[in-house]
């Protein structure tokens, strides 16, 4: 006969009422003690002074990037214990801004230094924290509001297929005849005007901020460090197998790969020491004119989605990489090129 | 853990028509974006598989009622009528949402990278889908707990309701907690958001790791550690949210079936 658990069904399990206050305490333990000790984020983002900002910007060319931030913000603390000490973020921030950490002092001081107000109002702060990325030439201070250079809205059009009406810079009302399914997104970039990032919503939040921050500061694309030889004149095959990168003058992947591999002081070294680099740069638009040159290269080698790198040996089919994900990934494919030829 | 309870909630979930269509829309959404997508754009966006706490979304299509539609129709007394405990009952709800959510999860994981690898194969990084992968049954895992407690808490599926007032209560916080103190006028006004804005970030703190149980594993990719504080808080939100349900079924008169 089979023997029957004359167990209570309501009996209590004290084990996993212990394990949950265990944990419970544990996790407010661990809590308390990174408040207490937040993890150093000096190491990872070289942060400047508000007052060398302007001064830094000027020399490196680059934006200057400001993260307001408050001593009593609990998504203040948590961004820059959390998304600021990821890798690639503080290298992204330390490669392409100067960033400038803008601490709020009216809780504490009950007001602010009057070049931290000033600044706060400049750029619309109103919570806590917010990231905003301002150009070199507009730290002039003469500036009511700060508006970028940038062009977004240009690189939205050519995506859509539309003819570029006229120069940003200059505030006009949009014309009648344009489509009425722009977003708000659009029209706010229309003036041109930086979108301010607020709130804190995880380490990708911040990813794609600082990229949409690369694309709007682009002007015009970037085309790195990489020394890029004429088609024509790079059939050298002495100096190494050739590459040819095929990328176009907007879209996100493009972007993407003009900003973290040719920009980038490693990888760029890396092929000008082992490749002969050439770029076919694919021009998007209803007025566009792409080369024959141009034509003839993407249809050679089959690329249908860009951007494509092709990396051409002697002897040896053509080794066809499209889009972009990251630096290492790419690099894989360049290194394995090499060892192709080797072999 | 009862596997008669477990296949029972499995095939419960399973007979409800309506969350067997919606399911199956949320899962193939990608491949369904993507087609609307390129017709309308001629493009694609960047983002090519979708944040990992969206799947909280198939935590509630499969745990919504999961004990209290049980509670509702009185069968929950009839199956605590056999020898098995409420402990072992609770468990196997929960082992039986999170399954069934973390296999909609991954599928529709699945069906993202098929789109991304058809789109452009070399912007697919596997380590980061593998990653994205186990954030999302952490996620299952995580909220399927706080579910239970939910469903055990109310009859029916009222236990949505509660979880709608609980992210209301969450957007509330994070309002709150962004206010600049002197973006308000000088007086009492100031004082009280002094006050408030303090209390509302604690709350909106909380408030996430209860919605969003979730541990980030991307600092792996990094080299660095993963905090002990996050593995910490989801284990307790995990055993405190299934002690709860628990506590509270055991003190509960259960009624029998209405019919």
């Amino acid at each position: 006969m089979a023997r029957t658990d004359m167990t209570s069904t309501k009996a209590d399990p004290k084990w996993l009422y212990w394990t949950a206050l265990a944990f419970t305490l544990l996790a407010f333990g661990t809590g308390i003690w990174d408040e207490l000790h937040p993890p150093s984020i000096a190491n990872s983002i070289k942060w400047r002074s508000l007052a060398d900002a302007a001064n830094d910007s000027g020399k490196a060319h680059k934006p200057v990037l400001y993260v307001f931030s408050a001593e009593w913000c609990g998504p203040c603390k948590k961004m820059e214990s959390v998304a600021f000490t990821h890798k690639d973020i503080a290298d992204s921030i330390n490669s392409h801004y100067i960033p400038v950490l803008v601490i709020d002092q009216v809780q504490e001081k009950g007001k602010n230094p009057p070049e931290i107000e000033k600044l706060q109002r400049q750029c619309d702060v109103h919570a806590f924290p917010t990231m905003v990325v301002v150009p070199t030439n507009l730290l002039d201070g003469k500036t009511k509001d700060i508006f970028s250079t940038g062009n977004k809205i240009e690189h939205q059009f050519l995506l859509a297929g539309l003819p570029w009406p006229y120069n940003v810079e200059g505030n006009q009302e949009m014309p009648h005849s344009f489509p009425r399914d722009f977003s708000d997104e659009m029209l706010d970039m229309m003036h041109n005007r930086i979108p301010a990032h607020s709130g804190y919503g995880g380490p990708n939040d911040i990813r794609d901020y600082l990229f949409q921050c690369g694309v709007w500061h682009r002007l015009p694309p970037s085309q790195g460090k990489i020394e890029w030889k004429p088609i024509s004149k790079s059939t050298d095959s002495s100096k190494g197998p050739r590459l040819i990168a095929f990328v176009e003058d907007c879209g996100n992947l493009s972007d993407k790969m003009r900003l973290r591999l040719f920009d980038d002081e490693e990888s760029s070294s890396f092929i000008n020491e082992n490749f002969v680099p050439s770029i076919v740069e694919w021009k998007h638009g209803k007025d566009a004119i792409n080369t024959n040159e141009a034509t003839m290269l993407k249809e050679k080698f089959g690329i249908t989605a860009l951007p494509a790198l092709v990396a051409l040996r002697e002897d040896d089919p053509p080794s066809v990489e499209d889009g972009f994900t990251s630096n290492e990934h790419t690099m894989q494919f360049l290194k394995r090129a090499l060892k192709t030829k080797s072999k | 853990m009862n596997w008669a309870i477990f296949k029972n909630t499995l095939r419960r979930c399973n007979a409800n028509k309506l969350r067997m269509w919606i399911l199956l829309v949320v899962i193939f959404m990608p491949i369904i974006a993507s087609t609307v997508q390129l017709c309308v754009q001629h493009y694609f966006s960047d983002q090519l598989i979708s944040d990992p706490l969206r799947v909280t979304f198939f935590v509630l299509i499969c745990g919504s009622g999961a004990i209290g539609s049980q509670l509702n129709d009185g069968t929950l007394s009839l199956v605590l009528s056999r020898p098995v405990t409420i402990t072992k009952y609770v468990f196997s709800k929960w082992f039986a949402v999170s399954s069934a959510s973390s296999i909609a999860a991954i599928v529709q994981l699945l069906c993202e990278l098929a789109v991304a690898l058809n789109r452009t194969p070399a912007a697919v990084s596997f380590t980061d889908v593998a990653i994205n992968g186990t954030e999302r049954i952490l996620v299952c895992f995580g909220f399927a707990a706080v579910m239970i407690l939910l469903s055990a808490l109310v009859s029916g599926i009222k236990d949505l309701g509660l979880y709608l007032l609980l992210s209301i209560l969450g957007v509330i916080c994070s309002m709150l907690s962004q206010i600049k103190s002197n973006s308000v006028p000088d007086g009492l006004a100031r004082v009280a958001v002094s006050i408030m804005v303090p209390f509302a970030q604690q709350c909106q703190t909380i408030l996430d790791q209860i919605l969003q149980p979730f541990v980030d594993l991307s600092p792996l990719l990094s080299g660095a550690f993963i905090s002990l504080h996050a593995i910490a808080s989801y284990l307790a939100v995990i055993t405190l949210f299934l002690s709860l349900a628990i506590f509270s079924l055991n003190r509960r008169e259960l009624p029998y079936g209405a019919d």
